[in-house]
């Protein structure tokens, strides 16, 4: 298992966003986390990445307990996140803002005499590739289209080199073609080497095509997980979507 | 493609070399009130620099930077005139203590954002200035410190510019080298977007108090430069107008270029000593330029210049 | 130090505080309402002093606190719907610095007016002499201000929680977009918020001429401590102005006692200790 968390709580003022969750993920094996609005599920990628301190609980990635460790060291042990109200530096060309993250996954942010432009320029332009975005290297992130945005999103949180990819509703206001292709994306990633994909999305063709493992979230508890035909047919699960997406 | 990038590049560089070129030569060709105007000039793009270093490249809004800017100047006019210390060493270690007064002060002001960062800078620039101000027995108060020995090359303006001028393009080179490098970028990125940069892997709070530092250095540099060309030290130097100075010569300039800050203070200054020659209003008149800056063209004189040539690209397209 | 010595220093602190209230209660609520911090909200403080000066030399003081306050508002008025209006959703530099462009504006044209000499007025009649309470001499004009200033408290609040209009600011200041569909006509608010946050600039300037010399100079001054008091009491709310006045007013009265000299840094590091331990002031909301 990549990623374990035990009992793992957090409550906003009376409300529990997150209710003694105890998930795993199995290295490298496609997962998705789903629920309804308001299930808890960007609380739960939140606490999972530092954002914001769980009240109880545990969380260990890669053996390692890194419950109550700092954003930034969650990302530099090797879980990144892309995204789901897109994220980006509008203001700088995309792979400018690819280098930047290498230099941070390198730690090579404080060299104050270094000449950046030259520094891991190959490597980003790899990583735009990995993304299709290597005939935009020199645009404006802020100039880019919503779904090359989103692919922008992917390539910086790729910039990490991480272990584990959190992707937040990757495929949201996409229209079909595109989300054929981030589907497409998200399948050739998952094929690397050491990286896992664990994603939360709301159109569930895309969870069941995709994921090989499913968690359902609902009011911040987890009531039911396995792979597609568990979570279809499981009972619980088809009564708190309905009205939702179709099960 | 590539080939393009260069010829600009190369351009750019040209055209670099001629301008330092001309200012080597302007003291044989201009006035000598101009010469030392323009004294006055460099220590002000120095201070712009270091200002535009936060704002431009880190998107912090330092308003209480005047208390660096004076405090510089202050600390090498009491270093020169109090305890009798060469020049060379009041001149180095100045910035190392503005910059200490910066690692103090910054400390405290990144942990706030956007208004409050600002207004926080500013009520600590106060406490300088009122410390100052007040503190007559060190600093003279009201007063002011004046008299202040200098070697005497440096009582001619010839001297006086080249020296200055000298001290300016060395630093102004670190501080071009550091915007390009890898913390630049970063520091870049953590204006576009702090909150993504941890997600990331860096700890953006640490490396906007590492530029508040940097940017602190420069300015008490400039601040020390000051006496150079003014052999005195007053409150105003330290008053949180000066600061607004700086930022209003940022912005003019354009805060998104390296080169916008030093084209501002140039044109502010040179707009203050042309309106003041004509009339009393000067106040009016930056108020009033500043006013059409910001509602027409936010983005500076550098800005303006960036628009017109991507637009002339474009129909040259 | 006699009891009776603090208690005049705590009267003439609770004056001033009032005085300032009356000042940064305009600021915060344009803050609160229309997000924007106007530096020139001291310049209108001190026309409506100059102006108040001449109109009290010629008619009377209460010609003048009457009228001045809304002519200097309906002024406010205009530039707000000549520059305000086309900043609104600018970045926050942007707006900072057009409105420090205003103070220069407004300082200049006041000079040209009013020059350079220092203006005051003597107390009007009515208001003139002292009281003596417990043994403390407090003269009565600050017996009205101290009236004054909670008058407007408490007018301003009714204004704002009873009637409509109020409820209409109420709502653009939670959330303008908000208030825009449901069919409030947010730039009418603004406006309106943004005179009456003039007027009581004026308000407080006019009543100042007794008390202040008024000189150019005066408008920076004041604004610095309206930052001061609007950061401590939080931005936006009326409350918090009214207690972060009364604080600076009280400690600048007491540091007069204890350090006179530095009471100024002392006021400044008041600023510096909310902002590092409560950036939200005393009553302020939590989100920026």
């Amino acid at each position: 298992m990549i990623l374990n968390t035990s009992s793992l709580k957090k409550s906003f003022g009376g409300l529990m966003a997150t209710n003694m969750v105890d998930l795993s993920v199995k290295t490298g094996e496609i997962t998705a986390i789903i629920g309804p609005n308001g299930a808890g599920k960007t609380t739960f990628f939140n606490l999972l990445t530092g954002f914001v301190k769980p009240d109880s609980g545990k969380i260990v990635f890669g053996g390692k307990d890194i419950t109550g460790w700092k954003t930034n060291q969650i990302c530099l042990a090797g879980i990144a996140r892309a995204f789901q109200i897109v994220n980006i530096f509008p203001r700088l060309p995309i792979l400018k803002s690819i280098q930047i993250a290498i230099f941070s996954r390198d730690r090579k942010g404080l060299r104050v005499f270094s000449k950046a432009s030259d520094l891991s320029k190959n490597e980003a332009f790899e990583i735009l590739a990995s993304v299709g975005l290597e005939a935009k290297a020199g645009t404006l992130g802020g100039e880019l289209s919503q779904g090359d945005q989103k692919r922008l999103e992917i390539g910086i949180a790729l910039a990490n080199k991480p272990k584990l990819l959190l992707l937040d509703e990757p495929t949201a206001g996409m229209s079909s073609v595109e989300k054929g292709s981030t589907m497409e994306l998200i399948r050739k990633l998952a094929q690397k080497q050491d990286l896992t994909i664990f994603f939360t999305e709301h159109d569930m063709d895309v969870v069941f095509n995709l994921a090989e493992k499913i968690w359902v979230l609902h009011q911040g508890k987890i009531i039911c997980s396995g792979n597609k035909e568990e979570v279809k047919s499981s009972e619980i699960v088809q009564r708190v979507y309905l009205g939702e997406e179709v099960v | 493609m590539a080939e393009l990038v260069s010829k600009t590049e190369r351009l750019k560089a040209y055209l670099l070399i001629l301008i330092v070129a001309l200012f080597f030569a302007i003291p044989f060709i201009l006035s000598e009130a101009t010469v030392i105007l323009l004294c006055e000039v460099f220590c002000l793009c120095l201070f712009a620099a270091s200002i535009n270093f936060l704002l431009g490249y880190g998107g912090m809004i330092p308003f209480g930077h005047g208390a660096f800017y004076g405090a510089g100047a202050y600390s090498c006019a009491i270093m020169l005139k109090k305890a009798g210390l060469p020049l060379g060493f009041a001149i180095l270690t100045t910035p190392i203590i503005t910059a200490i007064l910066g690692l103090i002060i910054g400390f405290f002001c990144v942990r706030l954002a956007g208004l409050k960062f600002a207004m926080l800078s500013l009520a600590f620039g106060q406490i300088v200035w009122a410390i100052i101000y007040k503190w007559y027995s060190f600093t003279g108060g009201d007063d002011g410190i004046i008299d202040i020995p200098l070697p005497t090359f440096l009582y001619d303006s010839t001297y006086c510019y080249y020296s200055i001028f000298l001290v300016l393009l060395v630093a102004l080179s670190v501080l071009w080298r550091i915007t390009n490098s890898t913390f630049g970028w970063t520091l870049e990125s953590i204006r576009e977007n702090t909150e993504r940069v941890y997600f990331i892997g860096t700890n953006a709070r640490n490396y906007q108090m590492i530029a508040f530092v940097i940017s602190t250095f420069f300015a008490g540099l400039a601040g020390a430069l000051f006496v150079l060309v003014s052999h005195n030290a007053f409150p105003e130097y330290v008053f949180w107008a000066k600061g607004g100075e700086g930022i209003i010569m940022v912005v003019l300039g354009g805060m998104f270029s390296f080169f916008g800050p030093i084209i501002g203070a140039f044109v502010l200054l040179f707009l203050h000593t042309f309106i003041l020659s004509q009339t009393e209003y000067w106040p009016f008149f930056l108020g009033a330029i500043l006013l059409v800056v910001m509602l027409f063209a936010p983005e500076g004189i550098v800005g303006v210049i960036g628009r017109k040539l991507a637009f002339e690209k474009e129909k040259a397209n | 130090m006699s009891a009776t010595i603090l208690l005049q220093q705590l009267v003439s602190g609770i004056s001033l505080g009032m005085l300032l209230f009356i000042v940064s209660s305009g600021l915060t609520l344009v803050f609160g309402v229309t997000r924007i911090i106007n530096f020139a909200h001291g310049s209108f403080y001190m026309v409506a002093a100059f102006f108040a000066w001449t109109v009290a030399g010629s008619l009377n003081y209460w010609a003048a606190l009457i009228f001045v306050p809304l002519v200097v508002a309906m002024a406010g008025g205009v530039i707000e719907m000549l520059l305000f209006r086309r900043i609104y959703r600018a970045e926050h530099l942007v707006q900072l610095l057009l409105t420090y462009a205003l103070v220069f504006i407004i300082a200049d044209i006041t000079k040209v007016i009013w020059g350079l000499q220092p203006k005051s007025i003597s107390t009007p009649e009515i208001l003139g002499g002292a009281v003596t309470v417990f043994g403390v001499v407090i003269p009565k004009y600050r017996i009205f201000l101290f009236g004054l200033g909670i008058g407007i408290m408490i007018g301003l609040s009714s204004f704002l929680r009873k009637t409509k209009i109020g409820r209409y600011i109420r709502a653009a200041s939670e959330d303008a977009e908000m208030a825009g569909a449901l069919g409030i006509k947010v730039p009418r608010v603004f406006t309106l918020v943004f005179m009456l946050g003039v007027w009581l600039a004026a308000i407080g300037g006019v009543v100042s001429i007794p008390i202040i010399t008024i000189i150019l100079g005066v408008d920076m001054d004041i604004i610095i401590q309206c930052f001061i008091v609007v950061i401590i009491g939080g931005m936006g709310s009326m409350g918090g102005a009214f207690l972060g006045a009364l604080a600076i007013g009280i400690l600048d009265a007491f540091g007069y006692l204890v350090i006179p000299r530095f009471v100024i840094v002392l006021i400044y590091a008041l600023m510096a200790v909310v902002l590092i331990v409560r950036p939200r002031g005393f009553l302020g909301k939590t989100a920026e």
